[in-house]
């Protein structure tokens, strides 16, 4: 995890289970919750999905490949995967040097094991692209 | 909800997916839009307005959306084949007044969820006689 984010590098760790709705997609994982993150851009928003960054040979997807529908838009740096049958949004992939090239972006609101009114979560204005601001506790403003 | 408090004032809103294939309008009131601990609430992370079907006009999409429905099957939920992000659900409950639809609020486009005073169920516990509280009620056990 050395080479993550820096906001994901203080805290060890560990296994995930996480599963669609309907059961089809299953996953496991292993992550740290502390630096989850939520964002106000155009899909982060309608989705209102928490984002924990991990490495791809720290994510193994036990079943539901087939039942997998991705989604791509814009440049296309990343591709969201979600269950066909449920609709449920389990992870993304994508490329970015700044994590460290290939990564999968869970949403962490699909892991079995987790309560996710109980994390730190901390927000990115990525709607802005001003992701040099870095993370902060409060959510950045959708409008203006 | 207490019958004998004025209705709270509404407004139309405008929603879609996110590849814009689904587009609807509502008139509704955004107080007492909530969240959910139960299984589906928790894992789309959704934000609950109920309506009645007749404020609620689908403007395009009907042939993108795939439907969701388990258990009871007491209610459907809508999704966009394509990106995948859920809209609203229809269902049909007597202590919501019968036949109704529940929009996904965070899929409104001219309402940052952020700013909004959401109140809580606890769903996952069939805890509804517990009514809305302002805190989340929690997922375990």
């Amino acid at each position: 995890m050395e080479d993550a984010k820096p906001t994901h590098t203080s805290s060890a760790p560990a296994r995930h289970q996480g599963s669609c709705h309907c059961g089809a997609v299953r996953y496991e994982a292993l992550l740290s919750l502390e630096g989850a993150s939520k964002c106000n851009c155009s899909i982060c928003v309608k989705l209102s999905s928490i984002t924990g960054i991990t490495k791809p040979d720290a994510f193994k997807l036990l079943a539901g490949e087939g039942s997998l529908s991705e989604y791509a838009w814009g440049n296309k740096t990343a591709t969201r995967y979600f269950c066909k049958n449920c609709g449920v949004h389990c992870f993304a992939r994508g490329y970015l040097d700044v994590l460290g090239g290939d990564y999968v972006a869970l949403n962490v609101t699909t892991l079995d094991d987790v309560d996710p009114n109980t994390l730190a979560v901390v927000h990115f204005d990525g709607r802005h692209n001003n992701w040099m601001a870095g993370p902060r506790p409060a959510p950045w403003p959708v409008f203006g | 909800v207490n019958p004998r408090r004025p209705p709270p004032a509404t407004a139309r809103h405008r929603g879609s997916c996110h590849c814009g294939a689904v587009r609807y309008e509502a008139t509704l009131s955004l107080e007492g839009a909530c969240r959910c601990n139960c299984s589906i609430c928790t894992k789309l992370s959704s934000i609950t307005s109920i309506i009645n079907p007749d404020a609620f006009t689908l403007l395009a999409g009907q042939a993108n959306l795939r439907e969701y429905a388990w258990g009871r099957q007491s209610e459907t939920r809508y999704f966009c084949r394509h990106c995948g992000v859920h809209c609203f659900a229809r269902g049909y409950h007597p202590e919501l007044g019968g036949d109704h639809v529940a929009l996904n609020v965070t899929t409104l486009d001219d309402v940052d969820a952020n700013g909004l005073a959401l109140v809580h169920f606890d769903g996952r516990h069939d805890n509804w006689q517990a009514g809305p509280r302002s805190a989340p009620w929690p997922v375990f056990p």
